[in-house]
């Protein structure tokens, strides 16, 4: 054999080996299991009752009141959103409370349970599949009527029993055999003792003990109700208990259903011609034909695919809410007159909290005051988020819970920062750090750029600060354990009531972040669980705030980041959360203006 | 051959072991307990809380509480049966199912760029070195140290914004098969392919440039020249042939590297393939996928390693007679 004959053999062995490849590869299907495209049954009858229901307990809003209706809306056409990655966890709500779950699942799902936040008002709760609801006079009883026009996507009548199946599932998980489901830990679950289903139209949860807010604990909106029980029923009963809605083909409640999924790279819904909802005149919702949902896993491809107009809105979620020079870049492309920034609240309360537990100078209250006198909010905003961001307190200054005026109070106030900077150097002498101290700062890997700009005016104040940038599970270790004297804090947080988890007293809460033994503040969630009505525990919020961030300031609380996304000028109708960027996101009232 | 071959293949088996355990072993010692990684992130961003009783649970879910030679064990038979390591942790999705979707994309990917680099590779180098030290040597040259000194994702990133302020023009989303759509494949597929082929093409260009400039040298040449053969005909009859073997076995060993080449830009272009799913994994803390994909690419490395050797015994038979 010559060598030229053997070169080519090999040859044709090398391309043979590419061409088999090839063939392979561009055979496999794009489109994967599970593909779940059951379209509306026809059985199902059209939606036509407007929302216009009301609970007893806070001010009833029907649904679409918060949106930008400026102009008369019109049906049709295809939205093409960005979503940042897949939805994990099967698309289970249950599983995960990420932003890439809500941001496609909100259409699908819709929003809420029975209930939800009003779109507006954060304080109250709005009907979702409940007309009306009510409790019993020791609050140990909530009553649900269920509308009588909600339907399946695949247009099997929602019924109390659904509603039973999907809470006991939450609250209780399930076991089969030797296969559990983990019960989830939304913040209504733990109060819940038993459901019932008296008919097909009624829910009557019964608590362990009287729950005056558990309207709104229930209401909070990632508590989606997303679990067929016709369809997930089977499934578990065949031992298969961590069923996901994705397993049982995404057949859910929301305005779109699921046309197409193909992971990595798009979601198709299609408008649900029996959603229940209409509009302030008697509409049926959803306006849009649909929505592609692209994933679009890297920021500067979805800023690029928006600015050539193959995107009609950018996505939500860490990393892909727009900076300032990447939102001057599609100003700058576009012009401001193509384009709708959506600005919003994100409803995490960064706070340096502190341990009073572990011996040293955060034991003494005039210290930890020094501290929250002398940190810049605004400065800290500026360099963190490029001044996307508000100072808050425990709660958005902008929503009922936050007391009114905090920010002009010293600590916050920059009119009087340099007044408050002496004052906080004078409290540091008279506690005995004339010098400053030496003090061990815990952040979160992640948040490191959070971290670093705190360390430097801490050290400007005279602390010597020991960064220590961990990662989560270590975090978490050294949270149950204690072992740090300060550690950032960023929860994202719809209810006061919510706080009980990181604020609450060591003996209450091993993982709060704020370390104490004062049970003062333990007696604010007890009061917030047993106030009767959305008005005392707005007064209990505002007292629970006083005390814990200005009087004791177990932490010194900073900001939260506002959210800065775009759409293009002729998406109309987009609900702008007022207080939380993970809510309302169902795009039901969304139509095209082209 | 056969004997060249089995003991090829016998070398194989122990490199792929050492390899698992690597990746095993690493995951493992990175600091941090998975149950806890998980359950902190959602307290640290979600504001709930946890108990002893749930880290508990979670590990038992996880397969943790194995002791870490059984956990290697199940793990490994998982790779080997077909499940791939079960399923991941952040989609709840089997491993095999993630694969068999995300693979052939990246193959894909990994083949439009040999065959382009093929294409335009030796040509040009064969051209460079026929006209060495002139001016278009210098310029493929020059072309040739620009694809091999920037880096990959950079130069994506120049191509994009290139297109969006000069053109006004992206790549569409939305990945699609190429007997569903070629053209929409296409437009996605080939500034990925281009990209990665100008860095695996410049590599080439310069084998087949050296290569050529030394067969050129050689007395056979000379002879055939001298015998009154037109330059074409030497280079093609004479030349190249000689030339291909270092070519090939070179390219095939860097057609491994092209797959880990591909994890950034499937990001940036948004294709649905195996280095999309690395990042997204490493960044949901999905160590199943990671652990996984890692070995898949492992193997992929290594059985392209061994076709090259078998290709390149086969083509050279002092090789395997060494």
């Amino acid at each position: 054999m010559t060598i030229n004959n053997r070169v080519l053999k090999a040859l044709v062995l090398f391309t043979s080996i590419l061409a088999l490849t090839m063939v392979l590869a561009a055979c496999t299907s794009d489109e994967p299991d599970p593909t779940p495209t059951s379209a509306p049954d026809t059985q199902a009858p059209a939606a036509t009752a407007a929302p216009s229901d009301s609970g007893d307990g806070a001010a009833p809003a029907p649904t679409p009141t918060a949106m930008m209706m400026e102009e008369e809306s019109r049906y049709g056409g295809i939205a093409n959103f960005s979503t940042r990655a897949d939805p994990p966890l099967g698309w289970d709500p249950m599983r995960s409370g990420s932003i890439s779950v809500l941001m496609p699942a909100g259409s699908l799902f819709g929003m809420g349970n029975m209930i939800r936040q009003c779109p507006d008002d954060g304080t109250a709760v709005c009907p979702g599949v409940a007309t009306e609801w009510s409790k019993n006079a020791d609050g140990t009883a909530w009553t649900f009527t269920l509308r009588d026009n909600v339907y399946w996507h695949d247009g099997v009548k929602l019924t109390a029993a659904d509603v039973k199946f999907w809470l006991e599932l939450a609250v209780f998980g399930v076991t089969v055999g030797e296969n559990s489901r983990r019960p989830v830990s939304w913040n209504f679950a733990r109060w819940v003792e038993s459901v019932e289903a008296p008919d097909d139209l009624t829910v009557v949860i019964n608590l362990k003990s009287p729950v005056f807010d558990f309207d709104q604990l229930l209401a909070v909106d990632n508590q989606i109700l997303a679990h067929p029980r016709h369809l997930m029923q089977p499934e578990i009963d065949a031992g298969n208990v961590n069923v996901s809605p994705l397993d049982v083909g995404l057949v859910a409640l929301g305005p779109y259903y699921l046309e197409e999924y193909r992971p990595g790279s798009v979601a198709k819904m299609r408008r649900f011609d029996q959603y229940y909802k209409t509009d302030e005149a008697g509409n049926q919702l959803p306006y849009l034909d649909g929505i592609d949902f692209y994933i679009t896993p890297d920021p500067s491809g979805m800023d690029t695919a928006f600015r050539t107009g193959r995107l009609d809105a950018t996505a939500r979620g860490s990393g892909f809410q727009l900076t300032p020079e990447r939102e001057a870049a599609i100003l700058s492309t576009l012009g401001p007159e193509r384009v709708t920034i959506l600005e919003m609240a994100q409803s995490s309360f960064w706070a340096l909290a502190f341990n009073t537990l572990r011996e040293g100078p955060l034991q003494d209250v005039r210290v930890r005051q020094a501290i929250h006198l002398w940190l810049d909010r605004p400065e800290l905003v500026q360099v963190t988020f490029g001044g996307f961001g508000k100072m808050t307190g425990m709660f958005d200054p902008d929503t009922a819970w936050a007391n009114p005026g905090l920010m002009e109070t010293p600590g916050w106030n920059p009119a009087t920062k340099d007044a408050d900077r002496q004052q906080a150097k004078a409290q540091l002498a008279e506690a005995g750090y004339p010098d400053g101290f030496e003090a061990e700062f815990m952040c979160r890997r992640l948040w490191g750029f959070v971290c670093e700009p705190l360390v430097g005016q801490l050290e400007d104040l005279g602390i010597s600060i020991d960064l220590q940038l961990v990662d989560d599970a270590t975090r978490a270790a050294r949270t149950l354990e204690g072992s740090y004297d300060m550690v950032m804090s960023g929860p994202t947080l719809a209810l006061p009531s919510q706080y009980g988890s990181i604020t609450s007293s060591a003996g209450t809460s091993a993982t709060a972040d704020s370390k104490h033994n004062d049970t003062k503040v333990d007696d604010f969630f007890v009061r917030l669980a047993s106030a009767g009505s959305v008005e005392e525990r707005i007064e209990i919020a505002q007292e629970m705030e006083r005390y814990i961030a200005v009087e004791q300031a177990y932490g010194a609380w900073l900001y939260t980041e506002n959210t800065h996304t775009v759409v293009r000028e002729y998406v109309k109708g987009i609900q702008v959360p007022i207080d939380n960027y993970r809510r309302n996101l169902d795009f039901a009232t969304v139509w095209l203006d082209k | 051959m056969q004997k060249y071959i089995a003991r090829r293949v016998l070398l194989f088996i122990p490199t792929l072991i050492l390899a698992s355990i690597l990746i095993f072993g690493i995951l493992r010692i990175l600091p941090g307990d998975v149950a806890l990684a998980i359950l902190g992130q959602e307290a640290a961003e979600g504001g709930g809380g946890y108990t002893e009783t749930q880290i508990r649970e979670l590990r038992a879910e996880l397969g943790l509480d194995d002791p870490l030679p059984i956990q290697y064990v199940k793990w490994a038979w998982s790779m080997v049966n077909g499940e791939f390591g079960g399923e991941s942790i952040r989609s709840t999705e089997p491993l095999s199912s993630i694969i068999a979707r995300r693979l052939p994309v990246t193959l894909q990917l990994t083949v439009y760029t040999v065959l382009l680099s093929i294409i335009v590779a030796v040509p040009l180098g064969v051209f460079s070195a026929l006209y060495q030290d002139k001016w278009p040597d210098y310029v493929l040259r020059m072309g040739a140290i620009l694809g091999q000194s920037m880096p990959n994702f950079w130069i994506a990133l120049l191509l994009l914004l290139f297109m969006v302020t000069q053109i006004g023009w992206s790549p569409p989303l939305g990945y699609s098969n190429i007997w569903v759509d070629p053209f929409h494949h296409l437009q996605i597929m080939i500034w990925p392919a281009l990209i990665l082929a100008w860095r695996f093409s410049a590599y080439m260009t310069r084998i087949t440039r050296s290569g050529m400039l030394e067969v050129l040298a050689q007395d056979y040449v000379r002879t055939a020249k001298a015998k009154g053969l037109g330059q074409g005909l030497v280079v093609r009859r004479h030349s190249l042939p000689n030339v291909l073997i270092p070519v090939i076995t070179l390219g095939g060993l860097e057609v491994s590297t092209l797959l880990g080449g591909t994890v950034i830009l499937e990001n940036l272009f948004g294709i649905p393939g195996l280095g999309q799913e690395i990042v997204q994994a490493s960044v949901g803390r999905d160590f199943p996928v990671v652990q996984s994909l890692a070995m898949m690419l492992v193997f992929f490395m290594l059985g392209l390693n061994l076709v090259v050797d078998i290709a390149y015994s086969y083509v050279d038979p002092r090789v395997r007679y060494s």
